[in-house]
């Protein structure tokens, strides 16, 4: 008895020891208490990054370089900004989830005549973002401590348009689930400019992939999905209007080129890649307010 | 709960005067016992049903942030205690298997403004209350205070349908926060894993309605057949 006790002991103390290694190969440098989940950010390999669920593995919220800043870590950000492709002077700026604030930071350099919304609904994020990955606040950039549905919803109320928004707020282990309803994509649609642009980063493969394409389809009709190799997201792009054909992209894809460069986005590459071909099964149920069990289909 | 007080209390109500205690009981027949603690089995099932659901009605106007459970859980936990604390008073002022059965009647008719008025009620809320914590809390208060309330009634009275001594009172009443707590975990794991999977709120709420009504008829129906048995056998002591 006594033998196998020391066993398990032993077990279990290798296997914390496994755990910590696995953590501290990265450096915890910071951990906000947060309502939500807390907020740790690390450093490893001169990357700084934003994770939510650092004991459970979770994957990096977002990350800079800290040698190259400009340069855009991941590949859905750089490919989020296919929408520019679409929009090319966007004026009105929304952005829902804020992470380390990479894309409105991106996005103020490149327009800083735009004014930019951003929403993020946990204030230890906004906090962590201001601290550790120079997110800054000023009068053409504003962050609202607000639930998406909320202020876009209210937005909408108020009549205020944007041409550019993206819906950035996915990415975590939970997905909320009244950010994929058709209502809530009509009340997007309702505050989006005749030409603007919505632009949605969302899950590459998982069970919610049909559901996904239907309810925007539903909405917005014809979109662009953009999927690339070795990438867990797609970008899907949606106009109110009609979609432009991909051959029509390359003239902004190349006006465009040389100012997205340094943060790592090569344009030119993106027209080829958007596709308007459903790859879906079209008789999928659209998600609704009344049926949206999105955390059970992922 | 003054479980002291059950005994002169019972003595006192009109249905114990020729002094048999079938008729307010439901206690002294299996089936009735069976039947109340299905309905607290189902009660308990219901309400934590529409507190999950309560989140998705809520979500598209105040978001799914912290501060919306915390309304709702509020609402449910506040609506619930003066529940106990009201249906405790009538069980020992009014204890009548009909007013039990009234309750989930009542439960039900409460239930449907959830259903055909939430919209409306959410988009007024929304417009005059501009910070999402009392937005919703206002809301969750206007739409369920009220069915959860008469749900909370159903315990402490059914507690007293079935007790029929002091002694037993204490495993009466564990018996019924058992079921009906059981209920409420079952409600809440099949509400969040699958019928949310299955069905639209709506569909779902008009299920949490029509066990209710159930809830009402069943009990209705044993009182009868209860009473209608205890007749019988009363006309045949007469008889003989």
């Amino acid at each position: 008895m006594r033998g196998s006790g020391f066993v398990l002991v032993l077990a279990l103390l290798v296997w914390f020891g496994l755990d910590n290694r696995a953590v501290a190969q990265r450096t915890i440098i910071h951990e906000e208490r947060s309502q939500y989940r807390d907020v740790v950010v690390t450093e490893f390999n001169n990357q700084r990054c934003m994770l939510f669920n650092v004991h459970r593995g979770d994957m990096n919220q977002t990350c800079i370089d800290l040698r190259d800043p400009r340069r855009l870590v991941f590949n859905y950000t750089r490919m989020s900004f296919a929408g520019l492709l679409l929009n090319p002077e966007p004026k009105r700026i929304l952005v829902a989830g804020l992470g380390g604030g990479t894309i409105p930071t991106v996005m103020r350099e490149l327009f800083p005549e735009a004014r930019i919304d951003v929403l993020e609904v946990d204030q230890a994020v906004v906090t962590v973002a201001k601290q550790y990955f120079n997110f800054v606040e000023d009068e053409q950039l504003v962050n609202h401590v607000v639930d998406a549905r909320v202020f876009i919803k209210r937005a909408g109320l108020r009549g205020e348009q944007y041409d550019y928004i993206v819906l950035d707020a996915f990415s975590g282990e939970y997905i909320p689930e009244h950010l994929l309803t058709r209502e809530f994509l009509e009340e997007v649609s309702q505050i989006l400019t005749p030409d603007g642009v919505l632009v949605a980063n969302t899950f590459a493969s998982s069970g919610l992939y049909d559901y996904e394409s239907v309810t925007y389809q539903a909405v917005f009709g014809e979109f662009f999905n953009f999927k690339t190799a070795g990438s867990g997201n797609r970008i899907i792009l949606a106009k109110k209007q009609a979609l432009p054909s991909a051959a029509e992209l390359n003239a902004p894809a190349r006006q465009l080129y040389a100012r997205v460069r340094p943060y790592g986005i090569n344009m030119l590459d993106n027209p080829a890649q958007l596709r308007t071909r459903p790859d879906r099964h079209v008789n999928t149920r659209i998600n609704t307010d009344q049926y949206s069990p999105a955390n059970l289909l992922n | 709960m003054k479980k002291n007080t059950v005994k002169p209390d019972a003595v006192k109500h009109s249905a114990y005067k020729n002094g048999t205690q079938q008729a307010i009981g439901l206690a002294d027949s299996a089936m009735g016992r069976w039947i109340v603690l299905a309905v607290a089995f189902t009660n308990g099932f219901v309400i934590m049903s529409i507190e999950l659901l309560g989140g998705r009605v809520m979500a598209p106007y105040f978001g799914s942030s912290v501060y919306v459970w915390g309304s709702i859980i509020t609402v449910f936990m506040l609506s619930l205690s003066l529940g106990y604390l009201w249906g405790g008073r009538l069980s020992t002022r009014l204890p009548e298997v009909r007013l039990f059965a009234g309750f989930f009647l009542a439960a039900a008719l409460l239930c449907l403004p959830i259903i055909f008025f939430a919209e409306p009620v959410m988009t007024r809320i929304f417009v005059s209350v501009e910070d999402p914590r009392y937005g919703s809390l206002i809301t969750a208060g206007l739409l369920y205070f009220l069915p959860i309330c008469v749900m909370g009634m159903v315990s402490p009275y059914s507690v007293r349908l079935l007790v029929l001594s002091q002694e037993s009172s204490g495993g009466v009443a564990g018996m019924l926060y058992f079921v009906s707590t059981l209920g409420s975990a079952l409600g809440t794991l099949g509400t969040s894993f699958y019928f949310v999977l299955w069905f639209n709120l709506d569909q779902v709420m008009w299920g949490c309605v029509i066990a209710l009504l159930c809830c009402g008829a069943a009990v209705m129906w044993t009182h009868q057949r209860i009473n209608a048995v205890a007749a019988q056998n009363t006309s045949k002591r007469g008889v003989s």
